[in-house]
């Protein structure tokens, strides 16, 4: 295994804040992340569902929603311990838990903390109109 | 006058428990160690038993090491009190000693994770990659 494809929600500020935070990290495999929604992911992957967080490798293992979570962070140098420690017994019905109630209300979380996807953004400014100059 | 026999009730329910919380350890820690040496099952045998002899000789040595006092036993309220506040600190000992074998437990398992060369979650579906 050395290359890791994730796909997150383009639509979603959450997603997207994760995703500029997951690209800086150093990490012990290639990462490469994609909008699931984008031309790119859909010719590559033409089988995955979309809407949820998916990571596949490059031997063509899927993982979806929490699991995906719990080996994004595996992949991640500084995150190894903690993907063990939530995929233990002890953690691991409660990370499902917490994955689901943030992903089922990752609109509302992202609006809550006032993060905007670039898709949003661009609708937003489509919406402005431009006052006509008066020194015409 | 009760200091034999408090001497013998001591030493006998420290023991006890010593080899039940060691033998639960033994019992319970395999499978923690099983998950550290990434299924190498023999490995986590042989690292199970070493850990289960040292908690036996430390437990042990500190047991008898214990059971000499200076307090005297005359009447039978004495004796009690002399064995209850004996097998207190034996018991707090065992308890800490127990907490600190989970501890190496988990540490090894932990240490374990890092060097995985495998997700810890087993994947979802598969399909084919071009």
């Amino acid at each position: 295994m050395k290359t890791l494809f994730v796909m997150y929600d383009s639509h979603c500020g959450l997603c997207t804040g994760v995703r500029d935070w997951l690209r800086f990290q150093p990490s012990y495999l290639d990462v490469r992340l994609m909008a699931s929604d984008s031309e790119e992911a859909r010719r590559m992957f033409p089988g995955l569902p979309g809407g949820e967080l998916a990571v596949v490798s490059n031997d063509g293992q899927v993982w979806l929603g929490d699991n995906a979570f719990i080996v994004c962070l595996w992949a991640l140098r500084k995150y190894r311990r903690w993907a063990g420690r939530l995929a233990s017994p002890m953690l691991r019905p409660m990370a499902r838990q917490a994955f689901e109630a943030v992903s089922r209300n990752r609109k509302s979380v992202s609006s809550l903390l006032r993060l905007k996807s670039e898709s949003e953004l661009k609708n937003r400014l489509h919406e402005v109109t431009i006052p006509p100059c008066p020194m015409k | 006058m009760y200091i034999v026999a408090s001497y013998l009730v001591y030493i006998v329910i420290s023991l006890a428990a010593t080899v039940l919380v060691a033998r639960t350890l033994h019992r319970n820690g395999g499978v923690f160690l099983v998950d550290a040496f990434r299924g190498n099952t023999e490995l986590a045998k042989s690292v199970n038993h070493l850990l289960v002899v040292g908690f036996y000789l430390i437990n042990v040595g500190y047991v008898t090491q214990a059971l000499t006092t200076d307090r005297s036993a005359e009447t039978m309220r004495a004796a009690i009190e002399l064995v209850s506040s004996k097998l207190g600190t034996i018991l707090l000992v065992l308890g800490a000693m127990h907490f600190f074998n989970l501890y190496v437990f988990n540490r090894l398992r932990i240490r374990g994770l890092e060097s995985m060369d495998r997700p810890p979650v087993p994947p979802d579906s598969r399909i084919a990659v071009q």
